[in-house]
């Protein structure tokens, strides 16, 4: 990603945020830039981008280094990771049973449950404009857990960077539609984040028109997103069944979720990371 | 009304139940992933539709079926891969539809299912079970529609059931259309698509409610918490009263889009003015006035509660410094109100004013007026409450969303306190962890340098056996040679004592002795000592005991060691020297013995 601000003066630590080296995980994504300081330059310098990843080997090289630093962007991607941790709870709550003198049995929660809880933390991370940039979903569906293995990983950025993130981005907004529109099951949501993930890696060139709903929804919406955040009236403009449907959810969103005045996230901008498109 | 042709050619168009349907219809949709909840999902849609008798068993019948076939063809029972199982359900003025679409897990000739049902024919291939659930499914309903696209191994079941006379006497069994483009189907009809968790099910499922419609008083169609209000209808009604007078108010609110007031009847102004009073009184949770003040005059009363109405509620909603206390205290308010108005207070006001109204007499002109007046007036004021508390709502909503956005900024705050703190201890940790290490190196260090010097003493440790061994040699050597010198000695002695009066000093002998004694002794003492050392430092190697403490100790030993061998060296050195004299005494003793023999044979 073409982010802004590679090096940053020693004055401007304001816009960073230190992390410890322990906390960087082997095959975690970094959502913004990370940087280290240089001290005969009196720089911080970036050495890794928003959706890069350290393997053991990389992140060894740096075990000299006691802190790296993070954009303060970080702070903004809270809310998702925070949502995410619990829809990854309600995905995999299992009830408990109990085997008491009354026979007490827990029923698992219906589905209309199960979607309407997940549509109550989604729904708030529209935002006041009830538009979203697809990068945002990523962190969401990292936080449910829904990860890939690190050999893909790995492979798939050796292979091509620019189509290793758009991979990435994709496959967590197609989970994110999925679950918008109800389809709430942790083992299907996996496999969909895996298989939309090796579509866009493996370039396919196969036909649209025989393939999946949710997919024509993802790919037509991640087209729109390369310009612009994808915005609640397009899915009205939409013509389809399956965007109907999510055009009819997330007018409920607009309705009972939407936070009147909140901030509009954004890659792009003052307070963004990348350099506008 | 959609005919036969229509259906034929909506069912042609794509998937979905929506072209089945009139324009206008709410289709209610879910995604299934197992068989677990069919129940309590039957159960909603039937809450939610207010399906009854026959037809709402025919319905549980036609959806577990349905989705029993669904499930077969997916293989799900066998753990085969997951993807959802759509349906959807929805009714219009004649009809009931169900449509379950799925995924299949493996090839299937739609168009031999659809024979198989219609022409009772048995296909070789198909499971025969998953073809009779199908059939009683068919039985049951009066439309069925099979779609399917082989391309991309979809299959839709639609099952329409007729509320009215519209499929009397039509048996198509089941229809059957491929789909050409499974999903590039365009949606033209104007229908409500509503995901099954977006209905106020807790409501729409509670026994409660169901006993409260069942009187036929509660005509609020629940579909979601904010739809509440999109219609509502109010009547008045009195029992002795034939005529019926309707006002229809469009367009108060957003939320309110056609409210219905039906009049019927009457009651004296007095009655009615101090009953539409109380009754605002009731419902303003803001004007504490009122119920201290009496009332004074009907007019003047009306004019002051409308005022009060609009002060408190105008407070209310200006304080600026409204808290999170008096948020929840208006929330709580706001709740009761609604609660009121949900519960009836204010149809049974209208009911007291109806009841006592058929006292009067209703072909009183003013009666009438007046009648009329209240009426407008009321709904004046109800409109005026529905927008307060409209106000209210956004009031406290703006207030949730300002201690929200507070909560997420004070949990980002302490999370990034959380965060330092735990970068604190990190690093905590970490001068711990260097301590340790460097302690460790200390050590290793150490014990490198004690195994280096351990090297080196075994090195000088071995010089020294090396030593003491040449030493012991060459003393093994001297003693035989000191022995025979002893012997040669005590033998020419002896034949000098014997043979003449000797000239060797005794005291001289005695003295080579003792040294000789002296250091047989020392050397037995150093022997042992060796020994000792030898017999410790391999103890220490096999004990392991600390090395530093070994090293001391063998350091000291191989002092004493050393000190031994260089005293051991001297000693040898004096004791060839000794020898050296003794050997040189034994030639002057030969010498003088042959100049003896001489002088005694001269």
């Amino acid at each position: 990603m073409n982010f802004k601000k590679r090096k940053l003066l020693k004055s401007e630590v304001h816009l960073l945020r230190a992390v410890s080296r322990a906390s960087i995980k082997p095959y975690r994504f970094l959502f913004t830039p990370l940087y280290v300081f240089l001290r005969k330059n009196e720089k911080y310098l970036a050495i890794k981008g928003p959706l890069d990843f350290f393997d053991p080997i990389e992140l060894e090289q740096f075990a000299y280094v006691d802190s790296f630093y993070v954009h303060t962007f970080i702070d903004r991607l809270y809310p998702f990771e925070s949502a995410g941790r619990i829809i990854s709870k309600i995905l995999n709550w299992k009830p408990r049973i109990e085997f008491a003198a009354d026979f007490q049995v827990a029923l698992k929660p219906a589905p209309y449950e199960i979607s309407n809880a997940v549509l109550g933390y989604l729904g708030s991370l529209w935002g006041s404009q009830m538009q979203m940039e697809p990068f945002f979903t990523v962190p969401l569906i990292e936080s449910i857990e829904l990860s890939l293995d690190s050999d893909t990983l790995e492979d798939s950025r050796n292979l091509d960077v620019g189509l290793f993130e758009d991979a990435l981005i994709f496959s967590a907004w197609i989970v994110f539609l999925g679950l918008m529109l109800g389809q709430c099951d942790y083992h299907y949501l996996h496999d969909l984040r895996k298989e939309s993930f090796q579509y866009i890696i493996e370039g396919s060139t196969e036909d649209t028109s025989n393939f999946d709903d949710l997919y024509q929804l993802a790919l037509w919406s991640f087209h729109i997103s390369k310009e612009r955040a994808v915005r609640f009236s397009d899915f009205e403009n939409n013509p389809t069944l399956i965007s109907k449907k999510l055009f009819w959810r997330l007018k409920r969103v607009d309705f009972e979720f939407k936070i009147e005045g909140a901030e509009e996230l954004s890659l792009f901008g003052e307070k963004g990371i990348l350099d506008a498109v | 009304m959609l005919s036969n042709d229509d259906l034929k050619k909506a069912a042609s168009q794509g998937f979905g139940l929506a072209p089945f349907l009139e324009a206008g219809s709410k289709i209610l949709h879910s995604s299934l992933f197992d068989s677990k909840n069919i129940g309590r999902i039957t159960d909603l849609l039937i809450a939610q539709n207010k399906f009854e008798g026959f037809v709402e068993f025919k319905l549980r019948l036609i959806f577990l079926l349905g989705v029993f076939d669904a499930l077969q063809f997916k293989d799900l029972f066998k753990d085969k891969k997951i993807e959802p199982i759509l349906i959807e359900c929805g009714c219009d003025e004649n009809k009931i539809g169900i449509s379950i679409k799925f995924k299949a897990n493996h090839d299937f000739s739609a168009e031999k299912i659809a024979k198989s049902i219609n022409e009772d024919e048995v296909i070789e291939d198909m499971n025969e079970q998953l073809m009779q659930v199908l059939k009683t499914a068919v039985l049951y309903s009066d439309r069925n529609f099979l779609r399917s696209s082989h391309k991309a191994h979809l299959i839709e079941f639609t099952f329409l059931i007729g509320t009215t006379e519209l499929f009397e006497g039509s048996d198509t069994g089941l229809e059957w259309y491929e789909i050409k483009d499974a999903y590039n189907s365009e949606e033209n009809k104007t229908v409500e698509y509503i995901e099954l968790g977006d209905l106020d099910y807790s409501h729409t499922l509670d026994p409660q409610r169901f006993s409260a419609s069942e009187d036929g008083d509660n005509n609020e169609v629940v579909v979601s918490k904010y739809k509440k209000l999109s219609e509502e209808e109010q009547r008045i009604k009195g029992d002795k009263v034939e005529e019926e007078e309707t006002v229809t108010i469009r367009g108060v609110t957003d939320q309110i889009s056609d409210e219905k007031i039906l009049v019927k009847g009457g009651e004296s102004e007095e009655e009615s003015t101090s009953k539409i009073v109380g009754f605002f009184k009731k419902i303003n949770p803001f004007n504490k006035k009122n119920k201290e003040e009496d009332l004074i005059s009907e007019e003047d009363q009306t004019s002051e509660e409308e005022s009060s109405l609009d002060l408190s509620a105008e407070e209310w909603s200006d304080s600026p410094t409204a808290n999170e206390t008096e948020i929840k205290k208006a929330t709580n308010q706001f709740g009761q109100l609604i609660e009121e108005l949900d519960k009836g207070s204010f149809a049974k006001a209208i009911e007291e004013i109806k009841s006592s109204a058929t006292e009067v007499d209703t072909d009183n002109e003013k009666a009438k007026e007046f009648s009329e007046n209240l009426v407008t007036k009321f709904v004046q004021e109800k409109s005026k409450i529905v927008e307060k508390i409209k106000s209210i709502e956004a009031t406290v909503a703006q207030k949730e969303i300002e201690i929200k956005n507070d909560q997420i900024r004070f949990r980002n705050e302490l999370e990034r306190m959380q965060s330092q703190l735990k970068q604190k201890n990190a690093t905590m940790a970490k001068i711990k962890d260097e301590m340790i290490k460097i302690r460790e190196e200390a050590n290793h260090k150490g014990k490198d340098q004690d195994s280096a010097q351990l090297k080196g003493i075994q090195r000088k440790l071995q010089q020294v056996q090396n030593l003491y061994k040449a030493a012991q040699d060459e003393k093994r050597i001297l003693m035989r040679r000191l022995e025979e010198s002893k012997q040669n000695k005590a033998a020419v002695t002896s034949q000098i004592s014997r043979q003449s009066n000797s000239t060797v000093s005794r005291t001289e002998l005695t003295a080579v002795q003792a040294r000789l004694e002296r250091s047989q002794r020392q050397l037995d003492e150093f022997k042992k000592t060796n020994k000792n050392l030898v017999e410790k430092l391999s103890d220490s190697e096999k004990r392991k005991i600390p090395e530093q403490r070994k090293m001391v100790e063998l350091k000291t030993k191989l002092q004493e060691a050393v000190k031994l061998a260089t005293r051991h060296k001297a000693e040898s050195d004096e004791l060839k020297e000794a020898t050296s004299a003794l050997e040189k005494e034994k030639a002057e003793l030969l010498n003088e013995i042959k100049l003896l023999k001489a002088q005694k044979a001269a």
